[in-house]
This record gives structure tokens, sequence and C-alpha cells, in this order.
């Protein structure tokens, strides 16, 4: 389980997260929603330990030290900054060199189901094309905790659905989970367990989205926009 | 991508009600073999979560039995089937005259409407 325990953040003297607690477990597709600025990836690389909190804890398995975290916790950013001159396949020995955790067959399985060419040089990619390297190259690494910032950020929904599909065919839940910063409710609402909605410093909703179609009538969009209205 | 769900019920229980309906209307056969859970989630679009709930309630309705190494499979006993219907038939029934009397329609206006319509 990777939890967080009244955990606070701040740039400078603007507060991000106030006090977040949240327990999330294994095995599971959750995503994490709330408007822009709220502080989701902020979030996301303090779960990942890339920041520390300034108050609070980030506990893995209930432990706070960082030994076999790397290796836990596979982090996708938003941006990108891969080496431009690199190809696919090179990314893939760079990350093995970077990820003990990282299985080129792995990556390259997920590579040729979107049907992605390895030797084409990142710089010549298209974005949709750079999206699925990302995700290829993420989901190599055997990790139990994939942290995905804004995945579908910008991209057309034919490379969105690709990106749906590889999650359902490449994440085996019974031993891993998958928290996802989105807002774009239309792509994930039927793939999610959870929702969790992060506002005002804090994560207001964690959420069964079985639970919230049977008590509430309402898919992930619907609850999500009842809370900004 | 997949398959449209209702926002009022629960993805698994829709999912279930699909695969009724389609022993019941002879898509698929007592006996048939089912997709995997992975290939079924990609199918209609869900994670496999979702589909290993679905099919442990297939499983705990007895339509279907899961063979070691081989699969999951629609039972070949007929007689389960035929009752599975029978409830199914009875729900959506129930369901309907729920709905018209709601609506404030009695069950013999909606009777006369129905024989009217379809010679009952």
């Amino acid at each position: 389980m990777l939890e967080a325990r009244n955990v606070q953040y701040q740039y400078n003297k603007r507060v991000v997260l106030e006090d977040v607690n949240v327990q999330i477990e294994l095995g599971k597709i959750i995503v994490l929603a709330g408007e822009n600025g709220c502080g989701k990836t902020t979030f996301l690389k303090l779960l990942a330990k890339l920041l520390p909190p300034k108050q609070g804890q980030i506990l893995l398995n209930g432990s706070q030290t960082a030994r076999d975290t790397l290796a836990s916790i596979a982090f996708m950013p938003d941006d990108q900054h891969f080496h431009p001159y690199f190809n696919g396949e090179q990314l893939f020995y760079f990350f093995e060199t970077q990820f003990h955790d990282f299985q080129q067959s792995k990556a390259r399985e997920i590579a040729s189901f979107l049907k992605l060419d390895l030797a084409e040089k990142i710089s010549k990619m298209s974005k949709g094309n750079i999206s699925r390297l990302k995700l290829a190259a993420t989901f190599g690494r055997r990790s139990c905790y994939y942290l995905l910032d804004e995945p579908f950020e910008g991209l057309d929904p034919l490379v969105r659905e690709d990106l749906v599909k590889s999650l359902i065919q490449f994440v085996d839940l019974e031993k891993a989970t998958i928290l996802m910063s989105t807002n774009e409710m239309d792509d994930v609402s039927k793939i999610a367990d959870e929702l969790m909605i992060l506002k005002d410093g804090k994560i207001i909703i964690h959420e069964n989205l079985d639970v919230v179609r049977s008590v509430h009538g309402m898919d992930a969009k619907e609850w999500f926009q009842s809370f900004y209205k | 991508m997949g398959i449209e769900f209702d926002k009022d019920r629960p993805i698994y229980v829709q999912l279930v009600e699909r695969i009724c309906g389609e022993l019941v209307s002879g898509v698929r056969q007592p006996g048939d073999k089912l997709p995997s859970v992975r290939e079924f989630a990609l199918e209609v679009g869900v994670n496999t979560n979702t589909v290993q709930n679905v099919y442990k309630q297939l499983e705990q309705m007895q339509l279907t039995e899961t063979k070691r190494g081989q699969g999951t499979f629609i039972t070949p006993d007929i007689l389960k089937i035929r009752s599975m219907r029978e409830d199914l038939k009875r729900q959506l029934v129930d369901r309907f005259l729920n709905n018209v009397e709601t609506m404030g329609f009695t069950q013999e206006e909606v009777l006369q409407t129905l024989k009217e319509r379809g010679g009952i």
C-alpha cells in the first residue's frame, strides 16, 4: 500500500497541498482529478518520492525508507525530456541502464502492440507516437505503482484509445496499481475502479465508482462535475 | 472503443445482464467457451477487475464453469439457463410495470394496450 499521511507542500509561500491523507491499495486503476493548478502533479511527484513533503509522510507498505522505492514506483511525467536524437530502441537501452526493473522484452511487446517504429528518431516522431513510446517505456518497468501525469492531455481520440487499450492489455492488476491524473473522464470512466478529487489542497473524495453509480446514479464525469457547481 | 453503459448501475452488473441476454437469445450456447478475462476486457473496454467480477458473478449464478487451465465455459446444463431465462423475464416485466405504475397507468390499461398492439 502507498500512503500519504498529513502531507503538506508549498512552493515558497504558496501552499499547494494543505493536508493530504490517502491510502492507495494494490490492484486498482485510480483516477486523480481536479482543476488545473490544484496540485495533482505535485501530489504525484511526492508519492513517487521525487519531491520531499514539507510536512507529513509518504509511506510504502508502512515504511518510509526509500531504499526499494525507486523500483516499486514508476512515474510517467506530463512533459518528456527524452534525448531527441535517440530512436525508440536507444531509449529502451537507456531505460535499462537507469531502472533495474526495466524489461526490454516487455517494452518491445507494448511498442509492437502500439505499432511503433523503434528505429524512428524521437525528434521526427509525432506527438501521438511520443506518447505511445513514453507509455511503452514506463510499462516496460516491472513496478507496483504506476503514477501517470496527464497521460491523455493534448492527444487525439485515436491515440487516447490506443493508450487505454494498452493499459487494459499490459497491466497486471493482481500485482500493480495505476494512479493517473486526468480530467478527461470520458476516456477513463469505464476503466477506473476509483476516483480521487483534489481540491483546495486536500483529497476531498476517494470513492469506488461502482458505489458512485449505485448510490448516486452518476458516472465519473457527472460525479466529478457535481463538485464544481 | 467497446460499448456504452448506463450511468446508474455498476458496469459489472450490466455486463452480467448482457451475457445473460446473449444466453437467452442464443448468441452464446451451452458449452461455449467465454473469452479470457483480458480479451473480454479489451472487447468491451473495461478493466480486468471488472471482468473478473463479472465471471465470478456468473459462476455464482451457476451459469458458467471454470475448467482448470482451459478457461471459462457456459454451463451445458440447459435447466440452469432456462431458470435464468425465467428470472430475467420476470425482472424485465417487474421493471416495466414499476415504470408504468410510477407514471400513473393502471395494469389493466397497460394490458389492454399490449393486447391491441401485439394480438395477445
